[in-house]
């Protein structure tokens, strides 16, 4: 084979139109005779990619599927533990409440003065007794204002009552 | 979650509403007022069955006894008096008070009765005299008494 050939079909190679037969000759040729210095290099590229002894390790597939398995392991106690998460969190959101809630309430009692039992204004019993009379007289007579007209307006309608009585049903 | 959140914030600022003072008791600061305030100690106090406790035939010991204080906020300054009496008007619309009866005299005093409560079971009686002219007064009883001891009290007192 032409070595000219040989590189026409590697340009091509390399732009990724050779077809299937193009590449089997190419490969034969650098399976079968001596490689030239200037092809040495391609010859490398080309055979790591159509070298069929390439060893396998006899343990891949186990080592896969171990890696596998660790990838599922990892999974497994990711959800685990989003689910203690799932399991907390109610509560923790209910205790950050309650403590936001109560903070809260301190806050706004500390700063509102405490309430103060309003303080006596009489010391003697007599000086107190004398101003809840006067209050009461004072209450007494305005709400008295209030209930005369009512009382004046019931003897009225008594009255008026006591005529309708007497019209609708006069004395035999 | 978010129930248990207004549950939890309903009870606590309704716990805070009930550890608030008396409504009125800012009144008593007021410069120009008068206040006096008796309590259910002062009032424990006072003669039981006493001869001058009886007013009109009334025992007026049982009604005082049913009251837990007694605040009484009184003045003669015409411009401290509206503006008592505008912002007693307040506190009444924003705490659920229920007007009772209103009394417009012949000398152009307005006098509004207030109550909280139901009315064999009144919490808080609140009397407000407008006085345009002359003294403005604010009284106020709390305690647990009906809509009847306060009319025997009344009609005690207007007897004698």
């Amino acid at each position: 084979m032409q070595i000219e050939e040989i590189h026409k079909l590697l340009d091509r190679f390399y732009k990724g139109e050779t077809s299937l037969d193009e590449e089997k000759r190419l490969s034969d040729f650098f399976r079968q005779e001596i490689v030239p210095t200037s092809l040495e290099e391609d010859s490398r590229v080309f055979l790591s990619f159509y070298d069929q002894n390439v060893p396998i390790p006899s343990d891949l597939e186990q080592r896969i599927s171990a890696l596998i398995d660790s990838f599922d392991d990892d999974r497994k106690m990711k959800s685990e533990k989003s689910k203690v998460r799932r399991l907390l969190s109610p509560f923790l959101v209910v205790a950050a409440s309650v403590l936001l809630v109560f903070g809260i309430r301190f806050l706004v009692q500390y700063d509102s003065p405490q309430p103060v039992l309003m303080a006596d204004t009489y010391q003697n019993p007599n000086d107190a007794y004398r101003a809840t009379m006067h209050a009461l007289q004072l209450f007494s007579d305005n709400f008295e204002k209030g209930m005369q007209p009512i009382e004046k307006a019931a003897v009225h309608v008594e009255k008026t009552q006591k005529i309708i009585h007497q019209t609708i049903y006069p004395k035999q | 979650m978010r129930k248990l959140l207004i549950a939890l914030l309903f009870v606590v600022f309704t716990a805070n509403l009930s550890a608030q003072k008396n409504p009125f008791e800012q009144f008593t600061e007021m410069d120009g007022v008068t206040s006096v305030y008796i309590s259910k100690n002062m009032l424990s106090l006072f003669p039981k069955n006493a001869k001058n406790m009886n007013y009109g035939g009334i025992d007026v010991g049982n009604f005082l006894h049913k009251l837990s204080s007694i605040l009484i906020l009184t003045t003669e300054d015409k411009n401290i008096g509206k503006r008592m009496v505008s912002l007693a008007n307040n506190q009444i619309k924003s705490g659920n008070y229920e007007l009772l009866m209103r009394v417009k005299s012949d000398d152009d005093d307005n006098v509004n009765f207030f109550m909280k409560g139901k009315p064999e079971s009144i919490r808080e009686l609140i009397m407000i005299v407008d006085g345009s002219d002359d003294e403005s007064v604010i009284l106020q009883f709390l305690g647990d008494f009906t809509l009847q001891d306060i009319q025997k009290m009344t009609e005690g007192f207007s007897k004698d």
